[in-house]
């Protein structure tokens, strides 16, 4: 480093988190106070136009007949509320039902998140216990499933399961303990569709967030535990009273992704579902099948809004606690 | 890929006609195609032609476009092949483009929905230069193509796309097992004695895991509605106001569906959550656990392999399909694609060159050099009886016999995307009640065939 | 349970987990390299006869160079797109305290949760013209590859602020002023001491971003029109066809794709997770 005389530190304003008192006020503290907009601008800018613009296209299309006519004559016909009305109220007879695929999505979502958080910590708690080399063979073995592309992992999930050459039915019907499941069609009904799918996505959101906590609990310094301990903690009471309240706003973080992630989780669920889809249909699914498929665009997209909104509501409060939480440190 | 590889002979044959000014019959099995007026050659600068895996050849494409490029100097043929999965999502896009392909194989389930929105090119203007005749009506006399392509083409009494080739099921059976257990297969004429076939083939092959003397997927609806059909049933019907509503749960559909059940239940080992295409049935076949299955043509060629059971094109035969009734065949789904005109082109006489090409008697022959059926009526009844030609002459005997098409309703692309006629053979598979099962599949197809 | 036992226990729970990780990636190797009559058995082969001849098959689909190219070409300036402006921001939110902080947060949480399906036409309705006016001459819109970097940049950007965002943080300031009092500028207390401590967070978070774009199939494929525009994820699923499943090519294709990100992944081993961890926990 080498400073030079001009270039001396005004430490005012500049790394510390406080803004420069006011006699301090020169041309370099006006820049340090525009230097945060500054900073963030071109994501704002980014988010204003790259997805700020195809959101209110997205909410404009929600509001007019819309398909595949006057997507290609650039037909405008507005239809008001229409859309919501036919989405909250309305649903065609044969498509699931609106609120049944609402209800459906957030189980399928509370389900996941609960499975990958609950097993995450479990697997970030085992591996502080590992010996070096098992640890090691985990980790490795997480982060080969965690690195696996999503369309690979559906392609792959699904020849596992194939109903007749699939490895996992031969494996159960050779252990004997359920029975015969040879030619066992999982693909055949919702709930078992749904099982594989939550495998899959359990399978590959465990190593984020076993490896996220893992890396929180080696962060907590260890004289805290140790001096709980001396005063006759019990392991039980180091968890609950240290380890735990360090890695909550990480875990309110984790929790916060998955949330979302298995709320939206698209890829896994339509790919996993061609031959059976209306029992596995989720929000983001039904939303592309109407839309995309059936090219009634207006429609999807006023179920699109629906769903954004039901997450936004649903999310705010909580996301609002977790920035708090994250500042108060 | 596929079984019938006579593409060279027809080639060669294009070639020769593309090049001399006038249509030259010569290659034509008997009679003429429609004779194209000659006129001044369209002008454009790139003509962009989107085909879909395993219609042409690369050889034939080529020959194809150089001819074009040869009579239209100055214009390049831009010729992409598409993936078909997602193909719908893609033609919406690129349609509604501001530089959209000019020349697009649709397949005809989907051409419905691409001219009801007003995404193609009315062309029937040009309809005899393109090789249809004189009407646009599939009965009248003046009407040349097959009729089912030419009921996918027009829309509201308008041409918007030209009929490209079809090609429809046939039953592939083993010749060897057939003549170990005693099997005459000129007596496969009807379902029970199919049925009756199948069980003695599995006795005889009953040390085969898994065998099928039948082998039927859980999923093949395509199979199912010919049965619907062939028992006097239908898929959906279009009444006075021309809305259009699922029929499955007629009394006759309903027949028809049992009879795909009783086929299967006949010891098929087939998955019940499951199409033709997974586990790929030729593969099966090919390791000698199929005596008889329903496939399309170019599915026979993959059932031959280097190893396996089969291994050689002697081993394996084709029969038509039997219908219910003693003597008679199902009527077929007749398969295929058509080729629309994006309305938005810029190369639109440039685009109908291209296309009437096909309709020449050497682009006829190319594409039964394919093992296609060709899309002119009169090429298709005549196609030369040489033993490359065996399957493809059994496909258009039964195309002639009796042919029917998934319902020209603006929706359907929608209930095929979502299908629920599989999801139903499933159900019925896994104990649901035939009649349970297709009032809920008609109930499905009612919410999307009508379209918005 | 004495201390051995316990001990013995763990680790044997620990392995167990490490089998079911590793199973599927095994399983897709393992039918990468069996010929046809080895994978369509009813009773599964374990050791595969190690043939290579569906990664040839793989390899030599139509256009396979265009497709590497093209997702080469999308993910590097995807990540680097999504690094520079994530990273300013980050700063911003880690380092300095403005008005409407949280705010900015919130609006960073809320991008998170686009539903990026539903956007597909909304996003082509957008872009099919190119961009407007004087940004006309940029090649964005219809059947343009560079089109795909700007749209996976935005499904990036919001995961990317989070994940630096904590790696910023992690970084104790008193660093930084340390080397301000010593006479640093606040530029060169930040490229000397804070960028060096940045650098694994940076690689990591753009794995994510990398991921992303690698992976993407529904853009790469409806927005693009010729063969050589199209990405690898649009190889992966041309083994699929009517025709049936190639199963043996697709996981051939399967690992071969897969390769690149493991590559990455093994470079910067527990480091990824560092980001989030080192900004949520209090210590």
């Amino acid at each position: 480093m080498t400073p030079t005389p001009e270039e001396a530190p005004k430490p005012q304003g500049a790394a510390r988190l406080y803004v420069a008192p006011s006699r301090y006020r020169t041309r370099k503290t006006i820049l340090n106070d525009a230097l945060p907009y500054l900073a963030i601008s071109p994501t704002v800018v980014t988010f204003a136009v790259l997805l700020g613009i195809p959101l209110v296209v997205l909410f404009a299309t929600s509001m007019q007949k819309f398909g595949l006519f006057e997507l290609l004559n650039n037909v405008t016909t507005w239809v008001g509320l229409d859309n919501y009305y036919q989405v909250l109220f309305q649903t065609p007879a044969g498509l699931p039902d609106f609120v049944t695929v609402v209800i459906r999505t957030t189980v399928f979502m509370i389900v996941n998140v609960t499975l990958t958080i609950t097993l995450g910590t479990l697997i970030a708690l085992l591996l502080e216990k590992l010996n070096k080399w098992v640890r090691l063979i985990l980790t490795g073995t997480m982060i080969l499933a965690w690195a696996m592309p999503v369309v690979t992992g559906v392609v792959l999930f699904q020849w596992l399961f194939d109903s007749k050459l699939g490895v996992v039915n031969w494996a159960i019907s050779s252990t004997g303990i359920f029975g015969n499941y040879l030619n066992h069609s999982w693909f055949a009904t919702g709930l078992t569709t749904f099982t594989v799918i939550t495998l899959l996505i359990v399978w590959q959101a465990i190593p984020f967030v076993a490896l996220s906590i893992y890396a929180g609990l080696l962060s907590i310094p260890r004289e805290l535990s140790e001096a709980a301990r001396v005063d006759g903690g019990s392991e039980r009471q180091i968890f609950r009273h240290i380890t735990l309240p360090s890695v909550a706003p990480l875990m309110m973080m984790l929790i916060f992704l998955s949330v979302i992630w298995d709320f939206k989780v698209f890829t896994q669920i339509y790919a996993m579902s061609l031959n059976a889809p209306d029992n596995t249909m989720t929000l983001s699914v039904y939303a592309y099948v109407i839309g995309i498929s059936d090219q009634q665009y207006g429609y999807a997209a006023a179920a699109s809004v629906v769903m954004m909104l039901l997450l936004l509501f649903a999310l705010v409060p909580y996301i609002r606690r977790m920035i708090n939480s994250l500042e108060d440190q | 890929m596929k079984s019938i590889r006579f593409g060279s002979i027809a080639l060669a044959a294009f070639m020769v006609a593309a090049c001399s000014s006038t249509a030259s019959p010569s290659a034509a099995p008997t009679g003429t195609a429609a004779a194209v007026a000659t006129q001044a050659p369209a002008t454009c600068t790139t003509l962009t032609v989107w085909a879909m895996p395993g219609t042409f050849t690369d050889a034939n494409a080529a020959a194809l476009n150089t001819s074009f490029e040869t009579a239209h100097p100055g214009c390049v043929v831009n010729y992409q092949v598409q993936q078909w999965n997602g193909i719908v999502a893609k033609l919406t896009t690129a349609l509604a483009s501001n530089n959209p392909p000019d020349i697009m194989e649709i397949g005809n389930t989907d051409a419905i929905t691409f001219e009801a929105a007003g995404a193609l090119a009315d062309i029937t203007a040009a309809r005899a230069q393109l090789g249809g005749g004189t009407s646009n009506t599939s009965a009248d006399a003046g009407q040349l193509w097959l009729a089912s392509l030419n009921d996918s083409s027009v829309y509201n009494g308008k041409l918007y796309a030209v009929p490209f080739y079809a090609g429809d099921r046939v039953l592939i059976y083993r010749k060897d097992l057939f003549k170990s257990a005693n099997i005459d297969p000129t007596t496969i004429t009807s379902k029970d004695k199919l049925i009756a076939a199948a069980k003695t083939l599995q006795t005889a092959n009953s040390s085969v895991t898994d065998f099928s003397g039948f082998y039927l997927p859980g999923q093949n609806w395509y199979a199912m509605m010919q049965m619907v059909w062939d028992e006097g049933g239908t898929i959906a019907t279009q009444d006075a106001s021309g809305k259009w509503s699922g029929t499955l749960e007629n009394a006759s559909s309903e027949k028809g569906i049992q009879d795909y059940i009783d086929y299967y239940n006949a010891g098929s080992t087939g998955p019940k959550d499951n199409d033709e295409a997974n586990p790929a049935q030729y593969t099966l076949f090919n390791q000698g656990k199929v005596g008889m299955m329903i496939g399309n043509g170019w599915e026979i060629g993959l059932t031959v392999g280097k190893t396996g059971a089969v291994t050689s094109a002697d081993q394996v035969g084709v029969l038509p399909i039997p219908s219910a009734t003693d003597g008679k065949t199902v009527p077929v789904f007749l398969g295929g694609s058509v080729i629309g005109i994006a309305k938005n082109s810029k190369n639109q006489q440039a685009a109908i060159d291209w296309v009437a090409q096909l309709s020449q008697p050497a682009g006829q022959n190319l594409m039964i050099g394919e093992g296609w059926i060709p899309s002119l009526k009169q090429y298709a009844a005549n196609i030369a009886d040489t033993p490359a030609n065996v399957t493809l002459k059994i496909q258009a005997a039964e195309a002639a016999a009796g042919s029917g098409f998934t319902p020209n309703a603006k929706g359907w692309a929608a209930v095929e995307a979502n299908n629920p006629i599989k999801a139903m053979l499933t159900a019925i598979l896994n104990g649901t009640s035939v009649d349970e099962a297709a009032k809920a599949a008609d109930l499905k197809i009612n919410a999307v065939i009508n379209g918005q | 349970m004495s201390r051995t036992a316990r001990r013995v226990a763990l680790n044997g729970i620990g392995l167990l987990a490490a089998f079911f990780f590793a199973f599927p990636v095994y399983w897709m190797v393992n039918t990468a390299f069996k010929s046809a009559d080895q994978f369509q058995t009813y009773v599964p082969v374990f050791i595969p006869d190690f043939t290579l001849d569906n990664f040839t098959k793989a390899l030599n689909q139509p256009h396979f160079i265009d497709f590497v190219r093209n997702s080469v070409f999308v993910s590097f300036f995807t990540v680097l797109l999504a690094l520079v402006v994530g990273f300013l921001s980050a700063m911003a939110l880690a380092r300095l305290r403005f008005r409407g902080r949280k705010g900015f947060l919130l609006l960073v949480a809320v991008a998170q949760m686009a539903p990026f399906e539903a956007l597909l036409i909304p996003i082509f309705l957008t872009i099919r013209n190119g961009l407007p006016g004087p940004l006309g001459f940029l090649p964005i819109g219809y059947n343009q590859v560079p089109t795909l970097i700007l749209i996976y940049f935005i499904f990036t950007l919001p995961f990317t602020i989070w994940s630096l965002r904590g790696f910023v943080a992690g970084i104790p300031v008193d660093l930084e002023e340390a080397a301000m009092v010593d006479g640093a500028s606040r530029f060169q207390a930040f490229y000397k001491v804070t960028l060096p401590l940045l650098a694994p967070g940076l690689v990591a978070t753009s794995i994510f971003c990398y991921i992303t774009s690698w992976n993407e199939f529904l853009y790469a494929n409806t927005f693009m029109s010729e063969q050589t525009n199209y990405t690898l994820p649009v190889w992966l699923v041309s083994f699929r066809t009517f025709l049936g499943t190639d199963w043996g090519a697709t996981m051939a294709a399967s690992t071969l794709f897969t390769l690149p990100v493991l590559f990455f992944f093994l470079i910067i081993q527990g480091r990824m997770v560092g980001g989030l961890a080192a900004g949520g926990v209090k210590g």
